[in-house]
C-alpha cells in the first residue's frame, strides 16, 4: 500500500488500525489519476491551408480556418508556413502576421528586397496560446502590403496541436 | 479540509488527534502545487526577427542579436525554431550553416550542404526546430550565427527566431 505503478508516498505508512484499509494506497492511486488527467497529452490536431495566387496590396489578406478543441486545451502549438511572389520586382516592406480567435499573436514585418530574380519568399514561425476551451476557434493568417510590394500568394498553412 | 479547488483526498479526514493539525490539506495542497508544478502548461511564447539585405560571406558571417526573452518561471522544455529566408548569390553553389545560441551557449546547428544554385532559382527557405531543458525564470539571450563555412554568397531575407516555453 502507498506506492502506485507512479507514484510513491514519502513516507512510512501508519498501521491499518489507525488509517484504515488500503488508505495510503487510495491516496497514492487518487494523486497518479490526477497527475495523469493534468499532464500534458494530445488533444487534437488540424490543419488550414489556401493554396491560390491572390495579389495582395494595402487590403489585407486574411484567410481565416475554423478549429474545433475535442477538449479543453491548456496548450496549442501553431506553426505557421507562408509561400508568397513579389510581383514585377516590387520592393517594399508587408505585414505578415497570425492570430487565435481574432487576436493577434505574432507579427512580422518583413522587406521584399527584390531584384528581379529573387522575387520567391518562404516564411515559418510558430507561437502557442494556453488555456483554450473544448469547442469552435479561428485560426487566420494575415498580409498586407503597407509601402508598396505587390504580393502573390502561394501557399498558406496554418498547423495546430492541442495538447490538454 | 483535505480538499483543494480541484484535487480531493479520497476518504474522511483523521481526527486530529491522530494524523495531526490539517495534515491531509497541507498533504492535498502539496500535491496540487507539485501537480501544477510538473505537468507542463505554457511559461511563454515569443518570436524576433531580422529582415535586411545583408551579404553573408564566409568573411563576414551575419550575427543577429534577437534580445532578451523572459520566462516568467522556470521552463522545463522550451522549443526552438529558425526560419531562414535567403537568396543566393550570382549562381553559386555550395555550403551554408546556421548556429542558434541561447544564453550564449550554442544550442543549434545546421549546415546546408548546397545551395544548387542554377542562376535560375536564387531563392531558398529552411526551417528547422530544436529544444532544450531546465531553463531557469527570468532574461535569457537569444542569438544566432549564418556561415557560409562553404564560400558560398548568400543574402539574407528574413531571419525568424520562435520560441515557446512549456513548464
Amino acid at each position: 500500500m502507498g506506492q502506485t505503478t507512479g507514484y510513491a508516498l514519502p513516507w512510512p505508512e501508519l498501521v491499518d488500525s489507525a488509517d484504515g484499509p488500503d488508505g495510503f494506497s487510495d491516496l497514492a492511486t487518487a494523486t497518479e489519476n490526477a497527475l495523469k488527467s493534468r499532464a500534458l497529452r494530445l488533444v487534437g490536431a488540424g490543419k488550414g491551408e489556401t493554396t491560390s495566387s491572390v495579389e495582395v496590396r494595402a487590403t489585407p489578406y486574411e484567410p481565416t480556418y475554423p478549429i474545433v478543441l475535442a477538449k479543453t486545451a491548456r496548450v496549442v502549438i501553431v506553426t505557421v508556413s507562408v509561400c508568397i511572389c513579389f510581383a514585377g520586382a516590387t520592393s517594399g516592406a508587408f505585414d505578415l502576421y497570425a492570430n487565435w480567435d481574432g487576436v493577434r499573436q505574432a507579427w512580422y514585418i518583413p522587406g521584399s528586397f527584390s531584384d528581379g530574380n529573387t522575387d520567391d519568399r518562404g516564411y515559418t514561425f510558430m507561437f502557442a496560446v494556453a488555456n483554450q476551451a473544448q469547442g469552435n476557434h479561428t485560426g487566420t493568417i494575415g498580409m498586407f502590403s503597407g509601402t508598396g510590394a505587390v504580393i502573390h500568394t502561394k501557399a498558406l498553412m496554418y498547423n495546430w496541436v492541442a495538447l490538454g | 479540509m483535505g480538499a483543494t479547488a480541484t484535487y480531493q483526498l479520497p476518504w474522511p479526514e483523521l481526527p486530529e488527534l491522530a494524523d495531526g493539525p490539517d495534515g491531509f490539506q497541507d498533504l492535498a495542497l502539496a500535491t496540487e502545487a507539485a501537480i501544477n508544478n510538473n505537468t507542463g502548461g505554457l511559461v511563454r511564447s515569443w518570436s524576433n526577427y531580422a529582415s535586411d539585405n545583408r551579404l553573408i560571406t564566409q568573411s563576414s558571417p551575419m550575427d543577429v542579436d534577437f534580445g532578451t526573452v523572459n520566462f516568467p518561471s522556470v521552463a522545463r522544455t522550451v522549443i526552438i525554431s529558425y526560419s531562414f529566408t535567403i537568396d543566393v548569390g550570382n549562381g553559386q553553389g555550395g555550403q551554408h550553416d546556421l548556429y542558434g545560441y541561447f544564453d550564449g551557449q550554442q544550442v543549434f546547428y545546421a549546415r546546408v550542404d548546397n545551395t544548387f544554385n542554377d542562376a535560375r532559382t536564387h531563392d531558398r527557405a529552411y526551417f528547422w526546430m530544436t529544444a532544450i531543458r531546465n531553463i531557469g525564470a527570468g532574461n535569457h539571450s537569444v542569438k544566432a550565427r549564418a556561415w557560409p563555412g562553404g564560400g558560398v554568397l548568400i543574402s539574407n531575407k528574413m531571419l525568424i527566431c520562435s520560441i515557446i516555453a512549456l513548464g
